[in-house]
């Protein structure tokens, strides 16, 4: 099933189809490339950050910490 | 000294950079500042088998060359030649966490664009193949094109190899030729150079590494909606309850010695001027600054331990939400943290936050965070107004007292972030992308490094701000000298006694009287002559400086009320009297303007928050 990262649940899994790069996000989408959202990266949500909106991903062996806005720029493949 | 080659050590934050940086240089650097722009800048010598002589240049860690934080923009600036050129001929190491390959391969290929020699190690390999990676080095190095040396930096291990490997680079002058450089590249150029990294994986890695299972584990509890916090706060009361706790005994030493320094000028100067200035002037002034040490000591011990180990991302994460609640980012709470030891290097952290109006926000408010400065005029009047008085047998008044103050500070200073986040029109939710590294024992060597060179900047400071200070107080307050010296009145005739009965009408309503105003005159060049300060107003005689701080509180008793005791007390709070900060604050910003918002709206604080402690303790 396609869905945007910042929609999955804790402890959903997934692969990154596409990490989009509107103009308006330039920034923000360099840095999620920096951080390793590319193509073919598998990604887990592991924690959900109490009263707030940030999420911790595990992506390549690493784990990081953004907001579920953010997230929303990279779209999932979610594993059944 | 004449030097071969410059070399910029360039990486990612957390992969272990400073540590590298360290054991090249043998602790043999210094911190100094950039050109221009005055950060920080860390700076050593060392040289490599073949005798060729390297200046190694720590640059701050960035993930790319587009600069999206200061201290990304000074490290792509460096790089790319924009600041701080050297006529030397230029190589760089380019540092790589082993366990975070993709990352920093990315980063590698934007370097490799600069033309330059480089050399890529390979940091906390031992790490990654703990974690099961394994991969074809010589691969690896063909691929990039360039030598790929594995290090341990904490071991010291690799570190020979990687200098062997800069006597081989052939070295050319290649600084003129990066101007042309673009580093705009664009969304689309950073997804073809990712790909590509992931292609040489692709190659080379022969078993990919897995997640760090005791990572895992410990942020399972760490990042638990509930135990999360309890930790958090189980932490932060350790943290403070224990830099109490242990600084009181290195102070005491601290005291007794220079107890024994007056004891032994008493001895060899003979009574007069000379004695006088040595004595009440200078050692009383480094002394009580001094005294404090231990305390920020502590608090940057502290502080460090929880960066190094990996925690304090975590506690970022936590807090976050609250944070923005008020207006701050959630990357303020390290600067901020810091600034509970000294407001100085906690503003100096700022340059993490990438949007430009939060960290001035951070910058505005982290001066009212108590620092360790504000303490020995803390103990002071709580033991000299505050009755010892135990409720439920357990809880200390003036422990409760000492506890309100810290609070004081930190509530009003969300106030003042939220006040100003209104003024500024700051956007509301600039975005937050923060790597959690894997949790490591903290580098015990590092940390004593990082605090001896904390050391050295407090003793610089204690040597020249403070010692000038004292002298000049002692100056002020001794001069002219006047035959009612003996009756105590001489202070009263001095230049300082003049300047304070003359503008003691303006704080008469806060309960200050001119010889209050005269020890806070001096006291804002920084908070910790305070003590001294009041000493001499006082003209307190004692041996020893613990007995002088006894007779201190007796004679503040004797001759302050109750009311402006507190209203004193209050007054430290939120009073900006500290010219370092200010200083920095300028540096930091570039500008006059922001000091000068700083000294106002904390004096104007101070002032308020003063009268109304006055006014109701008086009517109590």
């Amino acid at each position: 099933m396609l869905k945007k990262l910042g929609e999955l649940k804790k402890e959903e899994r997934g692969k990154i189809l596409k990490t989009c790069c509107l103009q308006a996000n330039s920034k923000i989408a360099r840095r999620l490339l920096e951080m390793g959202f590319l193509k073919g990266s598998e990604v887990e949500i592991k924690h959900d950050a109490p009263f707030g909106d940030l999420i911790v991903v595990a992506i390549r062996g690493g784990f990081i910490a953004l907001r579920r806005k953010e997230a929303n720029l990279v779209e999932v493949e979610v594993y059944e | 000294m004449n030097r071969d080659l410059r070399v910029l050590l360039a990486g990612n934050p957390n992969t272990g950079k400073t540590a590298l940086f360290n054991v090249l240089t043998g602790g043999r650097s210094k911190i100094g500042n950039y050109s221009r722009v005055t950060v920080e800048k860390k700076e050593g010598v060392c040289q490599t088998p073949a005798g060729k002589q390297l200046l190694v240049l720590d640059l701050p860690g960035a993930y790319g060359l587009e600069g999206q934080t200061l201290d990304e923009k000074l490290t792509s600036d460096i790089l790319l030649g924009r600041i701080e050129t050297s006529s030397l001929p230029e190589c760089i190491i380019a540092i790589v966490d082993a366990s975070h390959l993709s990352q920093g391969l990315g980063f590698v290929l934007e370097l490799k664009n600069l033309n330059r020699p480089m050399i890529l190690a390979l940091n906390m390999f031992d790490l990654a193949t703990q974690r099961g990676l394994q991969l074809d080095l010589k691969k690896l190095s063909q691929k990039l094109g360039i030598a790929v040396i594995p290090t341990i930096a904490t071991k010291n291990k690799g570190v020979l190899a990687l200098l062997k490997a800069i006597d081989e680079l052939v070295i050319f002058h290649s600084s003129r030729t990066l101007v042309q450089f673009s580093k705009n590249e664009g969304v689309n150029a950073t997804r073809e150079r990712f790909k590509e990294v992931d292609r040489i994986l692709s190659q080379v890695i022969q078993k990919p590494i897995q997640a760090s299972y005791w990572t895992e584990v410990i942020d399972r509890w760490v990042l638990h909606p509930f135990f999360g916090f309890l930790i958090l706060i189980l932490l932060f009361t350790l943290f403070f309850q224990g830099i109490f706790l242990l600084a009181s005994y290195p102070m005491a030493l601290i005291e007794a010695g220079f107890d024994v320094l007056a004891k032994w000028i008493h001895q060899l100067v003979q009574p007069g001027l000379l004695q006088s200035l040595l004595v009440d002037g200078i050692l009383a002034g480094i002394g009580s600054a001094i005294s404090f040490l231990p305390q920020m000591i502590l608090l940057f011990f502290f502080i460090f331990l929880m960066e190094d180990s990996g925690y304090l991302p975590r506690a970022t994460f936590l807090l976050n939400r609250f944070m923005e609640k008020v207006g701050l980012n959630g990357r303020a709470l390290i600067p901020l943290l810091s600034s509970f030891a000294c407001a100085i290097p906690g503003i100096m952290a700022t340059r993490t936050i990438e949007n430009r109006k939060d960290r001035l926000i951070t910058i505005l408010i982290a001066p009212l965070m108590t620092c360790a400065a504000r303490l020995p005029v803390y103990s002071l009047l709580i033991a000299a107004f505050i009755p010892k008085k135990f409720f439920f047998g357990f809880l200390n008044l003036q422990g409760l007292v000492l506890l309100g103050l810290y609070g004081l500070g930190i509530i009003l200073s969300l106030v003042v972030a939220w006040i100003f986040k209104r003024l500024l029109l700051s956007e509301l939710n600039p975005s937050f992308i923060m790597e959690l590294p894997t949790y490591k024992w903290p580098n015990w060597k590092n940390i004593a490094y990082e605090l001896w060179l904390r050391i050295q900047l407090f003793i610089k400071k204690a040597g020249t701000l403070i010692l000038v200070t004292s002298i000049f107080l002692w100056f002020f307050t001794s001069y002219p000298r006047s035959s009612f010296l003996e009756d105590g009145l001489g202070i009263e005739k001095s230049f300082a006694g003049v300047i304070g009965k003359k503008i003691e009408w303006l704080f008469r309503p806060i309960g200050f009287d001119w010889r209050i105003i005269l020890a806070l005159i001096p006291s804002f060049a920084a908070r910790e002559v305070m003590v001294s300060a009041l000493a001499t107003v006082y003209s307190v005689e004692a041996s020893g400086k613990k007995e002088a701080n006894f007779i201190l509180g007796q004679k503040l008793t004797e001759q302050w009320s109750l009311a402006t005791g507190m209203s004193v007390l209050v007054w430290f709070v939120f009073a900006c009297q500290c010219f370092s900060t200010l200083v920095v604050i300028q540096k930091e910003t570039q500008s006059l303007k922001w000091p000068m918002v700083v000294l106002v709206y904390m004096s104007g604080l101070a002032y308020i928050a003063s009268f109304i402690t006055y006014q109701v303790v008086r009517r109590l």
